[in-house]
């Protein structure tokens, strides 16, 4: 099963190595549960104004190791409520990488997409063909292929879904 | 075929014969261990909406240790709400403000030799110092394991990481790790299986080794590992095996075999090394401690699971002891576990340290995660015997920590900026 591609800008760009999502929330914010009260103090240190700009369906990008420190839940479930659709990295911490799929958040590594994307770029990922595009410049790179296991667990929106979808055992 | 020793304990957890590297396999859980931050307030929700309970609470371990003790209403509610499930689940191993989960668990008796081992904590790589295969997991994948018994993992690769030689004194297993990541970075395992090995690892005690595989984390390691020997087994033995953590009489079996591959192999000299300290922001800027030229320090910080065990707080006595904390620094010292504050307790480190005017703090993962005492201000300077160094981790997001080990945050402490805890220590031996 393949998950949907995904099309839209790139609404932000983590240019830090190893980068801890924790600050996109800030550490002292790790306890909110709440996901309107976390999508409101999001990237307040990086972009103030990010909640105006993005849309839905919109795009991040990452660098190396993104993810890298505590793979926490809860900043990425600030963006998922703000509307970002999926994110895309140079590469992944491991625990990181495997938290979000688990929580069925669409997401591929893609060495080189640093130098292919510029923030608000159109952008568009195919999983068929393991590609990223570059709308706004007609460029395109490959994806590194993501285990099937993985790709049916993003299609599935997530281990809790795919758990209630298998048949009883 | 030879097989890595990662790849016989995946093997054993999917109940087959053989893996190889890449293939992905579905493994019977040994023990599940999660704690107040990560576990029920999260997991909970999500068991209800699958309808289910605990596959087997007899293997789940549940300690709380990231909001103890509770400082506000928020705090107190997530550990109200942990005890509650405890009951309701039946949990019975569970240690209520008895310390860290890491330093806890193998304390406790639940690790041993061979086991497969979910813990829900980033550093919980720190289990794969007694040879079990023990990875860290979010709250959603927790609930799966908790729902079901199982998990897929990919079997990693492994490097194996050889120290050869012997420590000098006045180093520690932080030393090797800080040395690690500034060597080899962040990144350097991504996924793979770090396998310490050689002379320096095997003189090594337990509460080292530990320090070892917690900070492969640091590294990006799937899982970190130390073929388990003697020293293993009478540490497990001693800590009464219970729920799972028995030691098999064919514990010799997990190591890796002759002939097995390994990605990568790094070989070092132990006796060559000194002391390590990494700059902010990043255990990746670690450098000789005489590197980093005169930097002074507001406060010293000895805390956490890869800092504040036993081992460690012997090393911060065997600098303080007869000495006095800086004027205009202050020294916190945090013991990893209840266990560990009795027995330091029982033989005089803690007198020692409260002497030279340390401070002592409640066990837990306190502000080596930003959740408890000993947050930093705008501008300040710590030096800190914990993992992790980002930006803002200890409070303030201008605030500088600075990584070392417990020898060094002590004589840090004693000479109010960061200092080489050697001269220290050859000076008493004079």
């Amino acid at each position: 099963m393949l998950p949907k591609n995904l099309r839209g800008r790139v609404a932000f760009i983590f240019e830090e190595v190893d980068f801890d999502v924790d600050q996109i929330i800030g550490v002292k914010n790790i306890k909110i549960q709440d996901v309107a009260e976390l999508a409101k103090v999001a990237m307040q240190a990086y972009d103030p104004d990010f909640a105006k700009k993005v849309k839905p369906g919109d795009i991040l990008v990452g660098n190396v190791n993104f993810g890298y420190g505590h793979p926490h839940y809860p900043p990425m479930r600030a963006m998922r409520h703000l509307g970002i659709a999926g994110l895309i990295a140079e590469s992944f911490s491991p625990g990181y990488w495997r938290g979000e799929v688990s929580m069925g958040f669409p997401q591929v590594p893609c060495p080189g997409i640093l130098k292919l994307v510029e923030r608000w770029d159109e952008v568009e990922v195919d999983w068929a063909s393991e590609t990223v595009r570059n709308l706004a410049k007609g460029t395109s790179l490959p994806f590194e292929p993501i285990a099937q296991a993985d790709r049916d667990m993003i299609a599935a929106g997530g281990l809790v879904p795919y758990l209630k979808s298998q048949p009883a055992a | 075929m030879p097989l890595t020793l990662a790849e016989k304990l995946c093997a054993k957890a999917a109940g087959r014969e053989a893996v190889a590297p890449g293939e992905i396999v579905t493994a019977r859980v040994d023990l599940a261990m999660i704690h107040d931050s990560g576990g029920p307030r999260r997991v909970e929700p999500m068991l209800k909406e699958l309808g289910v309970g605990i596959w087997d609470p007899s293997r789940v371990v549940l300690i709380t240790d990231h909001y103890v003790p509770a400082v506000d209403a928020e705090s107190a509610a997530i550990l109200d709400l942990t005890r509650k499930f405890a009951r309701r689940q039946g949990v019975e191993a569970f240690y209520d403000m008895q310390g860290i989960c890491h330093v806890v668990l193998p304390e406790r008796g639940h690790l041993a030799p061979g086991m497969f081992v979910a813990g829900g904590d980033s550093h919980s790589t720190t289990g794969g110092a007694f040879g079990a295969f023990m990875i860290g997991i979010g709250a959603t994948e927790m609930a799966g394991v908790l729902a079901t018994g199982e998990i897929w993992v990919r079997v990693p690769e492994t490097m194996r990481v050889e120290w050869t030689g012997r420590l000098g004194h006045g180093l520690a297993a932080k030393d090797i790790m800080l040395f690690l990541c500034g060597r080899l970075g962040m990144d350097a395992a991504n996924y793979r299986a770090v396998e310490f090995d050689g002379d320096a690892v095997r003189a090594l005690p337990m509460s080292e080794r530990m320090v070892l595989t917690n900070m492969a984390a640091e590294l990006g390691a799937k899982v970190g590992l130390v073929p388990p020997d003697r020293t293993t087994i009478d540490y497990v033995t001693a800590a009464g095996a219970r729920l799972g953590g028995r030691v098999g009489a064919d514990w010799e079996r997990w190591r890796s075999d002759d002939g097995a591959t390994f990605a990568e192999t790094h070989r070092f000299d132990a006796g060559a090394l000194a002391p390590q300290v990494a700059a902010p922001h990043s255990p990746e800027n670690a450098a000789d401690v005489t590197a980093h030229g005169t930097v002074a320090i507001d406060q010293a910080y000895i805390g956490a699971c890869t800092g504040a065990k036993l081992s460690d707080l012997h090393m911060a006595a065997a600098v303080l002891r007869g000495r006095k904390v800086a004027k205009g620094v202050r020294l916190l010292v945090a013991p990893a576990s209840a266990r560990t504050t009795q027995q330091a307790a029982a033989d005089g480190t803690l007198a020692a340290l409260t002497e030279a005017g340390a401070i002592l703090l409640p066990s837990g993962c306190g502000a080596c995660a930003g959740y408890g005492a000993g947050i930093l201000a705008e501008n300040e300077v710590c030096i800190s015997a914990t993992a992790r160094n980002f930006k803002g981790r200890m409070g303030h997001g201008t605030s500088k920590v600075y990584l070392g080990s417990p020898y060094t945050v002590a004589a840090s402490a004693v000479a109010g900026r960061i200092a080489d805890p050697r001269a220290l220590l050859a000076e008493r031996s004079r």
